[in-house]
């Protein structure tokens, strides 16, 4: 399948406002998250400081988001949650890919029995019920925000080998490989020099658009205490904790829940973009 | 050739069962937790842990652990939970009948209000019924999903005080259980007050998820009908002067029926999952609960049982949909 790069204008034009919002929020997010320690009023907050004369305080000047049940600077911890969240993103996408692309390269290039057994694996991961494996995997290994990435990325790495493999599948056919088969070269670089660089478009806008889900699904396994565990500053884990006050102090759940959206909201509309850019069409 | 497919499908959706109670069988032996503490309780003597090794088959080696667990699997023995000492089946019955019946709700008024909708704004592409479309359906898919419940849980209990926060029922349980589903057994019994106070409280849950997985069904609806519209033949049975309500829901409906079938065995996987989330958040007597309960107190029968429960639902959806794309696509028959 040929793949044409329009030009970022012309992406620009498509989703104005809605590609280089998302795009630039997720900016912010990152300098926000990198430079937490300069940008939020109470970094102090973060590593553990309890005022409990300023708890559960409604939104005001002072504190953006309010406070929690222990006082703490509801923004200031939102905004140290983002490090967490981000690293769930780019950590089950990174190793998600890591386990798939090499499968998928090897499945669609390979063909015959070696395709087989990885594509029956797959199936055989696919038929879980999403959510599932990444509890009983999480469960084996004992509950962390680590083990939850790994868990995930595991019950996930099947998709990308299915999407890649279509891709070489039909790169395979082309005659540029077929040429650098006669001339000798090793299967190893023609797959690393031509068939990955010419197939890995969709594994691309794929990986951008799960970033919000593995976010949201590790939230999720911090949420019901197999993901992030106290101290530790995460979304999911600050919406559980407010589990207790939300009722009476909405802010306390409110706020985290929010920059949880936004952020996955953002990863989406980044990852459709991106696949306007680089019109894949739909992958799956 | 369709019979042939048919049987070759279903083989694999037996291996696929198969392959989890493996898969659950060894992850759940490789669990940090010791199944001996929880069944001995504190302070045990060695001579209580050692009769309780040898009581629980612990003391074997683990291929005929192996051995006896699946023999024990294809008589529907599901063995003993640690935590209840009662056995694993029976309250995995009781519970999977919550969750069936809230993720079967929430699928119902998530296929009844989706796809119309989805028609409905294939058709008009400018109108904003469209627009709102695509704005819920963005929205669906980034929400965290227990962040949503509790949102409905400070307007609809907190603020409003209409729906009760969470739980299943306040009222005793219908006076005979046919089915084990609360809404259809209280109707059958016609106790119509435990009805209303059953349907009030499933309908905070089932909001949760439907407002998750709207989204997908519309859309998938939307992309399919705006294909479809765009056929030539579409045109000619436009030209032919057929009304356009009968062109629209004999011509163009028949073709996003595909798409919509695949897409709803996702989504009720999807739902699935998404139970783990809204029954903590709810505190629904269900399968996702038990789950979770489970794995934190080392009930390695119960966590094994719940999994392939989960697992044999999933395969059995996923070969339902088949045999019935099968039926709706002469094409697919063939082919396979």
């Amino acid at each position: 399948m040929e793949v044409t790069i329009y030009p970022i204008k012309r992406a620009a034009r498509r989703y104005p406002a809605a590609f280089w919002g998302s795009v630039g929020f997720l900016a912010v997010l990152l300098t926000l998250a990198l430079l937490a320690a300069y940008l939020t009023p109470y970094p102090a907050d973060a590593s553990g400081q309890m005022h409990f004369e300023q708890k559960l305080l409604p939104p005001s000047l002072r504190h953006l988001f309010g406070t929690d049940s222990i006082g703490r600077d509801i923004f200031t911890l939102v905004i140290y949650g983002a490090r967490l969240s981000l690293i769930s993103a780019f950590g089950v996408v990174g190793v998600a890919l890591l386990l798939g692309v090499p499968l998928g390269l090897i499945a669609g290039y390979k063909g015959g029995f070696t395709e087989n057994v990885i594509m029956r694996v797959c199936d055989a991961f696919l038929a879980f019920p999403p959510l599932l494996l990444p509890i009983i995997f999480t469960a084996a290994l004992g509950p962390s925000l680590k083990n939850a990435i790994i868990a995930v990325a595991v019950s996930w790495f099947p998709w990308y080998v299915r999407i890649l493999r279509a891709q070489v599948l039909a790169v395979k056919q082309a005659p540029y490989i077929t040429a650098s088969r006669a001339m000798g070269i090793s299967s190893l670089r023609i797959l690393y020099n031509h068939v990955l660089p010419n197939s890995f478009a969709p594994v691309l806008v794929q990986a951008t658009l799960d970033m919000g889900y593995a976010i949201l699904t590790v939230a999720g396994l911090s949420f019901i205490g197999f993901g992030a565990r106290p101290p530790a500053i995460e979304w999911g884990l600050m919406i559980t904790s407010s589990r207790a006050t939300f009722l009476d102090f909405w802010w306390t759940a409110f706020f985290p829940g929010l920059a949880l959206f936004l952020t996955v909201f953002a990863f989406n509309l980044s990852g459709e973009g991106l696949r306007n850019i680089l019109n894949t069409g739909d992958v799956l | 050739m369709g019979v042939a497919y048919f049987i070759r499908r279903f083989f694999w959706s037996l291996f696929v069962i198969f392959a989890v109670a493996l898969v659950a069988f060894v992850l759940v032996r490789v669990l940090p937790g010791d199944p001996i503490a929880a069944w001995v309780g504190d302070h045990p003597t060695q001579e209580q842990i050692d009769r309780a090794r040898s009581e629980l088959g612990y003391d074997q080696p683990v291929y005929i652990q192996a051995v006896k667990y699946f023999s024990r699997l294809m008589r529907g023995d599901l063995g003993v939970s640690l935590r209840t000492r009662r056995p694993v089946w029976d309250e995995i019955r009781r519970r999977f009948a919550a969750t069936f019946e809230l993720t079967t709700f929430a699928m119902l008024i998530t296929l009844l209000l989706g796809a119309p909708i989805g028609l409905a704004a294939a058709n008009h592409p400018g109108h904003w019924l469209s627009r709102t479309e695509k704005a819920l359906s963005l929205t669906g898919v980034a929400i965290p999903i227990f962040w949503l419940g509790m949102l409905l849980q400070m307007y609809f209990s907190g603020s409003l005080n209409w729906l009760p926060l969470q739980g299943q029922r306040a009222l005793p349980k219908p006076d005979k259980i046919y089915s084990g589903l609360l809404l259809l057994d209280t109707l059958f019994n016609g106790e119509f007050d435990k009805f209303a106070d059953a349907l009030q409280h499933i309908l905070m849950p089932a909001l949760t998820l439907v407002a998750a997985t709207f989204g997908i069904i519309t859309r998938t609806v939307r992309n399919a009908a705006a294909q479809t519209l765009n056929q030539d033949y579409i045109r000619t049975a436009h030209a032919y002067g057929i009304r356009r309500r009968t062109v629209l829901y004999v011509y163009v409906l028949k073709n996003i029926l595909i798409p919509l079938i695949t897409v709803s065995g996702l989504v009720y996987g999807y739902l699935l999952g998404g139970t783990f989330l809204v029954e903590r958040v709810f505190d629904w007597p269900g399968l996702g609960q038990l789950a979770v309960l489970s794995i934190l107190t080392d009930d390695l029968p119960a966590v094994t049982g719940v999994a392939l429960v989960y697992a044999v639902v999933y395969t059995f959806i996923n070969y339902v949909l088949d045999v019935i794309y099968a039926g709706v696509d002469p094409r697919l028959r063939k082919s396979a």
